[in-house]
């Protein structure tokens, strides 16, 4: 004869087992690497001028801390405050003149964004305003 | 954690001690000095507990189901007071587990979806969800770990109480409906049966 007290017994045991087995503490959380996974231009300052034949340029330059997973730069821009960003050009190094203005442009808007050689593009650079001359 | 292994620890050790001096249905079983002192026709040896009374039959009932033995000696609003408090704080403390162990799946997934990422901003926007469902996720456990101390705590009042506080009512009293009472509802035992009573008294 079956005892049923016993099996009861046995399933209590199992029932304590699993819920002290399944009492895990709790998986910390990954660190968070895409703040410095490709390093932020920093340091974005711009110089415009008019050429000798009336033709109006700025002058871009940035800087990073680390060159680490760094492959390029693309550069952004929005002409007057009513239109949209846009893609300016890719760039490797860390300085760019934009002369594709015409005569009626009167500010500039630039970021800077990093490309990782991991394709990861990363945080983009603080938003420079810049008076044409 | 700790609580909660001990608590289950004590449970199991009271279990096994409870059980260890089981008997078959209808069978009676005899250990070996009462079967030596029957041999040789001399007193048995007293018992240090007795397994039959209903004092024992209490906290076997508490030690199951908190607050169960005492409304088995009589004493019904401290056994339902024992009983909701416990199940009350397991309950709490299951779902604060089943929460907790939801958010953990959830930052799974985040975690796959943050390593995929392939810009800044959707980074950003993932990792902030990581640490939103982090921090539930703590509060969870949290709640878990403080409930569970709580039912442990709840339990060992119980057995304290059953075993040291707790007076019997005694049997007639306790299954008899007052007379102020058309309706009644007990646990029972008797020499053949165990269980819950229901009695009404008609008009």
């Amino acid at each position: 004869m079956i005892n049923m007290k016993r099996i009861s017994i046995l399933f209590f045991l199992l029932f304590i087992c699993l819920l002290i087995v399944s009492c895990s503490e709790p998986v910390d959380i990954i660190d968070a690497t895409h703040y410095d996974r490709v390093p932020r231009p920093v340091s974005l300052t711009a110089v415009a001028d008019t050429t000798n034949e009336g033709s109006k340029y700025v002058v871009l330059s940035w800087a990073v801390n680390s060159t680490n997973n760094l492959r390029n730069f693309e550069v952004y821009r929005r002409l007057n405050v009513s239109n949209n960003f846009a893609s300016r050009l890719f760039i490797e190094e860390m300085t760019f003149t934009d002369t594709l203005f015409t005569p009626t442009d009167s500010i500039a808007f630039y970021y800077v964004q990093p490309i990782g050689i991991d394709k990861f593009i990363g945080r983009n650079s603080d938003t420079l305003q810049v008076r044409l001359k | 954690m700790k609580f909660f292994s001990t608590f289950f620890l004590i449970l199991f050790l009271i279990n096994t001690s409870v059980f260890a001096g089981d008997k078959e249905d209808n069978i009676e079983q005899k250990g070996k000095l009462e079967l030596l002192s029957q041999l040789n026709n001399t007193p048995a040896p007293s018992k240090l507990v007795d397994l039959n009374s209903r004092k024992f039959r209490a906290i076997v009932f508490s030690t199951f189901v908190p607050g169960s033995g005492q409304t088995f000696l009589g004493n019904q609003l401290k056994g339902i007071g024992f009983t909701l408090g416990f199940y009350g704080t397991v309950v709490t403390a299951v779902l604060a587990h089943a929460n907790m162990v939801s958010r953990e799946e959830r930052i799974e997934v985040l975690t796959k979806e943050y390593r995929a990422a392939g810009n800044f901003p959707t980074a950003e926007r993932v990792w902030r969800r990581i640490e939103f469902e982090r921090g539930n996720r703590d509060n969870d456990h949290d709640r878990r770990q403080i409930f569970t101390i709580a039912a442990a705590g709840v339990w060992v009042l119980n057995m304290i109480d059953i075993i040291f506080l707790s007076s019997d009512a005694g049997l007639d009293e306790f299954a008899s409906i007052p007379q102020n009472k058309n309706f009644n509802i007990n646990f029972v035992a008797d020499d053949d049966y165990s269980g819950i009573e229901f009695k009404l008294n008609l008009p």
